[in-house]
């Protein structure tokens, strides 16, 4: 059988496997554009129903339009609050990870106490607990005699809020942190310590380095976790987007459709957080493979 | 290493719940004085430039949020305090009017209504100018002032409900409430109000908690007895979302009048009984001069507040 | 073949526990300087162990070593202290079976990771160094790739290269091309080789007889945390003394003595 007679369809070439493999590729390619519309209409098709679903509640959409402002003016609050006590958390992950690894039991303890403590009450509760029960502890050491720490444990709402979602997160992230950490392989370790590093630098050139690869990823997750969170500190009276939510809606009666606003404010924050993340993520892949 | 950390756990938990009840006595009073370094509550203030005062904004029209709002330039409420033109109703102008005889600027924080009803305000703010019924128990936290309007309670049900005539048709069904407030205590048959003998006619009703007035009647509004049987609330805020459109209507007549007044937190670090005395005054004289009358008719366009103007505050014997 | 009179390494009396298994049972040795010490034995003898007590990677249950002069003790009631420990590492350079580099520096990175790290030195002046060290093992130009663009052959002579940049006393290899392909073993004995001709105190765990019989001063049998016997090549490889030897031999060569 003559070779030729082989050869398919495409562009005349002098070789055969070569035309082929492009048939393949133009397949290949037709094959993942039907997939991709295929996804798209699912999403259409969902979305539309959901329209649906929310005409049915009887929303007036024009009272949205006319009173977004005030809901969407707690935009920067939830934001700002979110970016802060992600900033600590990261702090405190760090230390509770590095804790939870040390072989110092001091160290050990606190680090294990923490992460028990805080991941096995619910946040809301720390949020009262902290907001409610530090100016009382601070009452007690003003009588004790120590007026200054006293007044230092008076935390005004923003703040109470800051640091309950700081602790509370920062309890989760120590465990990925961790995992993130002993990801790194044995050996590096010993050839480190065989070259006669320092634990200090050790971590410091080898272990965080690489253990960034999984830490940055996670702090944006959990940054956009926050944002939903922080929904939590409108009960101390921060005025966040579901405080102004939740208490404009109260005026005219109008909560659905100030509740809808709402969730799409973070969900437009979930959105725009995510791709951003994925974008440097992009980034920290091409760094390392240059 | 899990098994150390489940029993490290277990036994720090038990250890902290000892330690809870070990403590059941309430915060032993100081030894020693509190620090006077300003003779008291009311020189504070007067020396700050500000009253601080709380208030809930989940209760149109006693309190809500204005759209569109700013903040004056020149302001001397701290940044995370809210001026007297991001919120309006017949609360906030109350508070704004006292603030204004005393010489000083109405400034507002929003904390959540169990948190200014359980006192120990940890001084973050000074009063709370919140429509907040005078009750025995809240008593043992907080100083009332002179009331400054009254507001009648009733049940309200769904407009289409034809089985109940009365509130006593209630008994044995299913009544929402805001928890923690009087209409709670009433059908628990535990109110008490000075200066009022209470008559409960509802008996084992089965009663739903809400965070608030306006959750509840919103449950009521599904359907009649798809959620709720009835709400308890007062008037006014049922009247307020029945304007608003919600099908519901009121039950019989008021089943009991509450008497609202201003309060300020027993735990202030400094004296707060001229305070407490000063704004009583200042109460006293709005109900004189009419001031409160006026406020009370454009906000629920009948007159609340003669009753509260002739309550005797002094028969409350809280301050010696 | 043997210069100077006192030993570089000196190991007295050494014990290692492992839980309940005694893997080292008071094994001794005394190495001169530029000598090259081949240890065999089967899995499990104890071999890497006592390699890893050298630098402490392992800390001994009981026992001293001495590294050019330097002498560290360890035992219930001895701990021997950081700084102790990491003068003795910085005696000696290590080679691992698994390469262990790290993979998000560089080839010369690596190289120079140590001397700037540990040695505090600056960064221009330790790459001409490193550059020096990746030309000894042939791999100048794959100084700017990563470990991952790199074939095992060419990994262990960059992680030999981050040994020597060090200027360890002496160098340990724990069994260095036993984790690569064939015939990519060939160009890391070279440099071990090469090593070896310019008078670098060696210490070798390895399978590969060949090298042992081409440049190796000692051959030590390690079996059960002992050393059984000890001798030159020729002698262990062609006349073993000890039965133990012999059987040992003739497993892993396929060959009666």
């Amino acid at each position: 059988m003559d070779v030729n007679a082989l050869r398919p369809f495409g562009p005349a070439s002098a070789d055969p496997d070569l035309s082929m493999g492009l048939k393949l590729l133009s397949d290949q390619r037709r094959a993942r554009l039907v997939r991709v519309m295929k996804i798209v209409g699912v999403w259409i098709a969902l979305v539309t129903v959901l329209a649906v679903a929310l005409l049915q509640l009887r929303v007036d959409p024009g009272y949205i339009v006319d009173h977004r402002q005030i809901v969407i003016d707690g935009v920067w609050v939830t934001i700002g609050v979110s970016l802060i006590s992600i900033g600590f958390a990261t702090i405190l992950a760090l230390l509770g990870a590095l804790g939870r690894l040390s072989r110092n039991s001091i160290a050990q303890g606190i680090s294990g106490f923490y992460v028990s403590l805080v991941r096995g009450t619910p946040l809301l509760i720390q949020i009262y607990l902290i907001y409610s029960g530090l100016p009382q502890i601070g009452k007690q050491l003003t009588a004790l005699g120590f007026p200054q720490l006293g007044r230092l444990l008076v935390l005004d709402a923003t703040q109470a809020g800051i640091l309950a979602l700081s602790l509370n997160y920062g309890a989760y992230m120590t465990e990925i942190f961790r995992a993130g950490i002993q990801s790194i392989g044995h050996g590096q370790r010993e050839a480190a310590e065989a070259l006669g590093m320092t634990h200090g630098q050790m971590l410091r050139r080898i272990i965080l380095p690489q253990a960034v690869r999984v830490i940055i990823p996670d702090i944006g997750n959990q940054f956009i976790a926050m944002q939903k969170d922080s929904a939590l500190v409108s009960v101390i009276g921060i005025w966040e987007i579901t405080f102004r939510a939740n208490r404009f809606a109260r005026q005219d009666s109008k909560f659905i459709e100030m509740y809808l606003l709402a969730a799409a404010l973070y969900w437009l924050l979930t959105i725009i957080s995510s791709w951003l993340q994925s974008r440097l993520e992009g980034r920290m892949a091409h760094a390392y493979e240059r | 290493m899990k098994r150390m950390h489940a029993v490290l756990s277990l036994i720090s938990v038990l250890s902290i719940l000892l330690a809870a009840c070990g403590t059941a006595v309430p915060s032993p009073t100081p030894t020693q004085p509190p620090p006077t370094t300003v003779p008291d509550k009311l020189a504070e203030i007067l020396d700050r430039g500000t009253l601080i005062v709380s208030t809930d904004p989940a209760y149109p029209p006693q309190s809500e949020l204005t759209e569109g709002a700013t903040r004056a330039a020149d302001t001397k409420c701290a940044a995370d305090q809210h001026t007297a033109s991001e919120l309006a109703g017949f609360d906030i102008d109350t508070a704004v009017e006292i603030a204004r005889r005393l010489g000083v600027e109405a400034c507002f924080v929003t904390p959540d209504w169990t948190l200014i009803t359980a006192g120990n305000w940890a001084d973050r703010w000074d009063i709370s100018v919140g429509s907040m019924t005078i009750t025995p128990e809240r008593m043992e936290l907080l100083y009332f002032t002179q009331p400054y309007y009254t507001t009648p309670a009733a049940f309200f049900v769904h407009e289409d409900n034809t089985a109940f005539a009365q509130p006593s048709d209630l008994s044995g069904r299913k009544v929402g409430v805001c928890s923690g407030c009087t209409y709670d205590f009433y059908l628990s048959g535990t109110l008490s109000i000075p200066g009022e003998t209470i008559d409960f006619v509802v008996e084992d009703a089965e009663i739903a908690g809400y965070d608030t007035d306006t959750t509840a009647l919103q449950d009521l509004a599904l359907g009649d007895g798809v959620r709720l049987d009835a709400v308890l609330t007062a008037q006014p805020t049922g009247q307020g979302v029945i304007e608003d459109g919600l099908p519901l209507k009121q039950l019989g007549d008021p089943v009991f009048f509450e008497y609202l007044a201003a309060a300020i937190d027993k735990a202030h670090g400094t004296d707060p009984a001229s305070f407490v005395e000063k704004v009583t005054e200042i109460i006293q004289a709005m109900h004189a001069d009419g001031t409160l009358l006026k406020l009370s008719q454009q906000h629920y366009g009948v007159d609340l507040t003669t009753a509260a103007g002739e309550f005797e505050w002094a028969g409350l014997g809280q301050l010696p | 073949m043997l210069t100077s009179a006192e030993p570089i390494i000196h190991v007295e009396n050494l014990h290692k526990w492992f839980g309940m298994l005694h893997v080292l049972k008071g094994v001794s040795l005394a190495v001169m300087p530029r000598e090259v010490v081949v240890l065999i034995g089967r899995s499990g003898s104890g071999k890497s162990t006592f390699l890893r007590c050298l630098n402490f990677l392992e800390e001994p249950s009981a026992g001293t070593i001495t590294i050019d002069g330097l002498t560290v003790s360890a035992g219930s009631r001895v701990h021997a202290s950081r700084s102790q420990i990491i003068a003795l590492r910085l005696r000696t350079g290590m080679v691992f079976q698994e390469f262990n580099l790290f993979p998000h520096m560089t080839a010369l990175e690596n190289v120079i990771e140590g001397l700037v790290t540990v040695k505090r030195m600056p960064k221009e002046q330790a790459m001409p160094v490193g550059e020096q060290y990746l030309t000894k093992v042939g791999l100048l130009d794959k100084r700017d790739v990563h470990p991952i663009r790199l074939s095992g052959g060419q990994k262990q002579r960059v992680a030999i290269a981050r040994a020597l940049a060090m200027e360890p006393k002496v160098m340990l290899f724990d069994e260095p091309t036993s984790a690569l392909d064939p015939e990519l073993i060939g160009e890391v004995l070279e440099v071990m080789k090469q090593l070896a001709r310019e008078g670098t105190t060696m210490m070798v765990v390895t399978h590969e007889m060949d090298f042992a019989r081409e440049v190796a001063n000692r051959v030590i049998y390690i079996e059960d945390g002992e050393f059984v016997e000890e001798g030159s090549p020729d002698k262990i490889f062609s006349n073993p003394s000890d039965v133990r030897t012999r059987m040992f031999l003739v497993r892993v060569l396929h060959r009666a003595t």
